[in-house]
């Protein structure tokens, strides 16, 4: 019986591998380019709203922004796992920033820039929530939830939804994803 | 049997859950040397359990193995096996 356990334990760790060193530099390329991607979707919105800019500009600034994060992945090693998860993972935020400048620019193009923030981190939180529930990740799961509660302080401060969201990108991505692998890394962990 | 050796076994059950994973990768979970892990991989190909792929990643030579649905099936009907006795010893 023991090593039925053991077995099935040994499959259940497998399903949610992943490469840590692999993960880490990955989530510091999209964490950084995102990150400057919304700081600069913030002075081309505050443009946009004051009448010197379309706002739809903003979609090939982040066909732009996103080509670069692709092509810096692209020189990262590949990972020495692959797990089915991680790679549903994978899909899932490709869709998520695939998605993010139509979104963006459909809102602004429409007039309600006030609204743009907030209905994005709703509808993406809740996303990424139901994401980390189905892989049993509540890292993912808490981090969907503070993308939603984040549509809060968007709506209040709507003129500076894009700083809070680079602050988000910067600080989930970059420090929690990036930093936190690494330090997992150099402790051993799994 | 093939699946008479732990290592075999451990090395089939972490490829189960996995798309993939490097040679290096199981050398760190299963805790062996180069050589051991090599000849027990091998068995396991023969055997048609699992997959080999080779690629060469910035000038480096890389191994990647994967499960096949036999080894899936071995693996499975092994566990069985295993519980079966148990059930007949109770």
């Amino acid at each position: 019986m023991e090593e039925v356990k053991e077995i099935r334990e040994i499959v259940e760790r497998s399903v949610s591998q992943k490469d840590l060193l692999f993960t880490a530099k990955k989530m510091t390329i999209w964490g950084a380019t995102t990150t400057i991607g919304f700081a600069v979707t913030h002075v081309m919105f505050k443009q946009a709203i004051a009448g010197k800019l379309n706002g739809l500009y903003i979609i090939p600034w982040w066909v732009l922004v996103i080509g670069v994060s692709l092509y810096l992945s692209s020189r990262v090693e590949p990972p020495s796992v692959v797990s089915y998860f991680g790679r549903i993972a994978k899909r899932f935020w490709m869709i998520y920033f695939a998605v993010l400048p139509l979104v963006i620019g459909e809102l602004i193009a429409l007039g309600k820039p006030m609204y743009i923030g907030a209905f994005i981190s709703i509808l993406v939180g809740a996303w990424i929530s139901l994401g980390g529930i189905l892989l049993g990740c509540r890292t993912t799961v808490a981090l969907g939830l503070i993308y939603s509660y984040s549509s809060i302080a968007m709506f209040l401060y709507w003129q500076y939804q894009f700083l809070i969201y680079a602050l988000l990108h910067f600080s989930i991505l970059f420090l929690l994803g990036g930093v936190i692998s690494l330090k997992r890394l150099e402790k051993g962990e799994e | 049997m093939i699946l008479d050796s732990r290592i075999r076994v451990k090395a089939l059950a972490i490829l189960s859950g996995l798309e993939k994973a490097e040679f290096k990768y199981l050398k760190e979970k299963l805790r062996t040397t180069d050589g051991n892990l090599s000849s027990h991989m091998k068995k396991l190909e023969e055997a048609g359990l699992i997959r080999v792929e080779k690629a060469i990643v910035k000038g480096k030579p890389r191994t990647y193995y994967s499960i096949t649905e036999k080894g899936k099936k071995v693996l499975m009907e092994y566990l069985e096996e295993i519980l079966r006795e148990m059930s007949g010893k109770h």
